[in-house]
């Protein structure tokens, strides 16, 4: 205990300045606190600080008053209204801390759920972000591809059309065929080839079908099968006609990713045409390699049969036996006829070649021959579309009808008809043809027929050198022979035409008929 | 979870002073400023959620964005003066109600004194009554974070 009173006039002081300077500076905060609010309006904690500046100049203008109200009634003489007012000052302060305890108490918690958001927002804009790049990108892309896919089909819709162009027009035969060996698609030339008119007669048809031996289509397939390809694989192939064509496959198989065979694809190239030039090629070559031979040995023997002769002819008027000096002049000029004939090849031309009227030339011979083919029962006709003029020795070619006629009597004994075409070719060349109703070429005898001393007479009745000769003559011309036994055109077949030589000339001066 | 459970605490700490006020009330003196008690009850448990709100704040604060910023430093100061007088406030208000004193009412004049003898609660009450001396500088500290937030060199939490 102590014995002392405690004045309260300090007090008083304390509360009177401190009451005046709460007023002052919780007006002050307010003021900031309104400021930062107006500029960050959407900012949490200029919220609850704005709040906070609120409650608390509120409560110093409550409190604060209070005391000022007090000394102003005390020193007034009313103290007893104090009475009247202090409850409400008391339940105003009361309530203003409270607010201001609710404030501190929901800010942080506030912040915490506003920050999750604002992470939520942040994170949702991000994603829409990322979402919209790879909207973008994805965008880019699809356009990039469409452009590319639309690039891509130009580009395959070129190559299409050059490939079909080129599968189309190509000369030789492309096809495609099935795992069966079936016709899937063929181009124009190899439906040519292949003897029809139109692709639809040929597809689902197997190429076996066409294949001349059976055993080659078996082959074929099977290599086929076990390498995947075939390269110049030669084979002989049947036309819907029947006519031969020789022709080279170059084929591969189609296969799947698993390499299950699906098909073949492959190029056909006719080489008939080609393969009858080479054996022609090949037979001119023989011929004129004999032709030489020939016309060689007998410059080399004619000079002593003319010795022979000569002194034979000595020995007749002198000697008793001329019989048998007689039979050796005869054999010696049999021997000199050979040897004439053959030395045309080695004999230059008499006369300069100049333009030779065809028909004149066989209307030449005719008149020659044609009374005595007529006492044999051997009827010639004559067939001339046109006037064609070539250039020639007159003599080497009347030879060359005399001899192609001469070929076809000994081939029609007992009578029978000659017919003689003579027409111009659209390519240029002049042509004769001489066929006859014989019984025909066997097969057999057909590649030795212009072979020289090849006949099929009895010994003594033929020199086998006139087909020979012939031969030897058209290519001196610069033209060609060819023998049809029998012809495959139907118009020769209608007049019953078993043989048919036909000569082709290369074209001179043309001569209106 | 940190914060919820310090909220939970706080508040069953809140919850066990206004039970133990409630269940033993103090006596009613005639010369009490508050004429019933609800209303004392009342502000106490007002400054008692103040005290808690304050306390929380200041703990929750130093995670907050910005939180070491010399604005946030001003903040906390002020957080920091109006929590003791809070404290002295609630001090003020329960010896009010022990010693049955209240100095605004002996009288308005210079002369006034709390009359002797007196005890050390006396001069506990006589000191503790110098609340300005904690409200002020925590008010003042309060604009100084203001000023520091309006000035824009903080981080905005």
């Amino acid at each position: 205990m102590f014995s002392v009173s405690l004045p309260l006039y300090p007090l008083y002081a304390v509360d009177l300045v401190g009451a005046i300077l709460m007023i002052l500076i919780s007006f002050a905060c307010l003021e900031k606190a309104f400021y930062l609010l107006r500029h960050h309006p959407d900012h949490l904690l200029f919220v609850y600080l704005f709040g906070l500046s609120l409650s608390f100049t509120a409560f110093a203008l409550s409190r604060s008053m209070g005391h000022v109200v007090r000394f102003i009634l005390g020193w007034s003489g009313h103290p007893h209204l104090w009475f009247v007012l202090a409850p409400f000052s008391g339940a105003l302060n009361t309530v203003f801390i409270l607010l201001a305890a609710f404030l501190t108490f929901v800010f942080p918690r506030a912040h915490q759920t506003f920050r999750l958001l604002e992470e939520e927002t942040q994170q949702l804009k991000e994603t829409k972000e990322a979402l919209e790049k790879a909207h973008d990108h994805l965008q880019q892309l699809y356009r990039t591809l469409e452009e590319k896919v639309e690039e891509r089909t130009r580009e395959l819709a070129l190559s299409e059309q050059k490939f079909r162009r080129l599968f189309e027009a190509a000369g030789d035969a492309i096809f495609f065929c099935d795992q069966e060996g079936r016709l899937l698609d063929i181009n124009p030339a190899g439906v040519q080839l292949l003897g029809f008119t139109r692709k639809e007669e040929l597809l689902g048809r197997s190429l076996g079908e066409f294949f001349a031996c059976r055993g080659e289509w078996n082959r074929y397939r099977e290599f086929l099968c076990a390498e995947g390809q075939v390269t110049n694989f030669e084979t002989l192939l049947l036309t819907s006609h029947g006519e031969e064509r020789y022709v080279v496959i170059t084929a591969n198989a189609i296969e799947y990713l698993q390499g299950c065979h699906l098909g073949w694809q492959g190029i056909m190239k006719d080489l008939t045409r080609f393969r009858e030039m080479t054996e022609r090629m090949i037979y001119s070559e023989k011929m004129a390699a004999l032709g030489q031979l020939a016309a060689g040995v007998a410059h080399e023997i004619n000079t002593p049969l003319g010795i022979i002769l000569g002194y034979t002819q000595l020995l007749k008027e002198s000697q008793e036996e001329r019989e048998e000096l007689q039979l050796i002049e005869d054999q010696v000029r049999v021997c000199q006829r050979l040897i004439s004939d053959l030395l045309i090849f080695s004999r230059p031309s008499p006369q300069a070649e100049q333009p030779v009227d065809l028909k004149e030339i066989v209307r030449q011979v005719l008149e020659m021959v044609q009374p005595t083919y007529r006492k044999e029962g051997i009827e010639i006709n004559l067939h001339v579309s046109d006037s064609p003029v070539i250039r020639g020795d007159p003599d080497r070619l009347r030879q060359v009808v005399l001899n192609l006629l001469g070929n076809a009597r000994d081939a029609l004994q007992g009578g029978g008809a000659i017919h003689i075409w003579i027409y111009r070719l659209r390519r240029g060349g002049a042509v004769l043809e001489v066929g006859d109703t014989g019984p025909g070429i066997p097969e057999e005898i057909r590649e030795k027929i212009f072979e020289p001393f090849f006949t099929t007479k009895p010994p003594g009745q033929g020199t086998g050198l006139g087909l020979f000769v012939t031969f030897g003559l058209v290519k001196e011309h610069g033209g060609e022979i060819e023998v049809f036994s029998p012809p495959a055109e139907e118009r020769y077949l209608r007049l019953g035409i078993r043989t048919l030589f036909r000569i082709i000339f290369p074209e001179g001066n043309h001569v209106s008929g | 979870m940190a914060g919820i459970f310090y909220n939970e605490v706080v508040f069953f700490i809140g919850l066990t002073v206004f039970v133990i006020l409630g269940l033993f009330p103090p006596p009613a003196w005639a010369t009490q400023p508050h004429i019933c008690p609800e209303g004392l009850y009342a502000h106490l448990l007002a400054h008692i959620a103040f005290g808690a709100a304050l306390l929380y704040m200041l703990y929750r604060s130093r995670g907050l964005p910005g939180g070491g910023d010399r604005a946030w430093l001003y903040l906390r100061l002020s957080l920091v003066f109006f929590l003791l007088w809070n404290f002295d406030a609630f001090t003020v208000h329960l010896l009010e109600r022990h010693l049955s004193l209240n100095t605004y009412y002996y009288s308005s004049a210079l002369e006034a004194e709390i009359p002797g003898p007196v005890n050390w609660k006396h001069l506990l009450y006589y000191v503790t009554r110098f609340d300005h001396l904690f409200c002020v500088p925590a008010m003042y500290f309060l604009w100084q974070s203001l000023r520091e937030f309006t000035r824009g060199k903080h981080v905005f939490g």
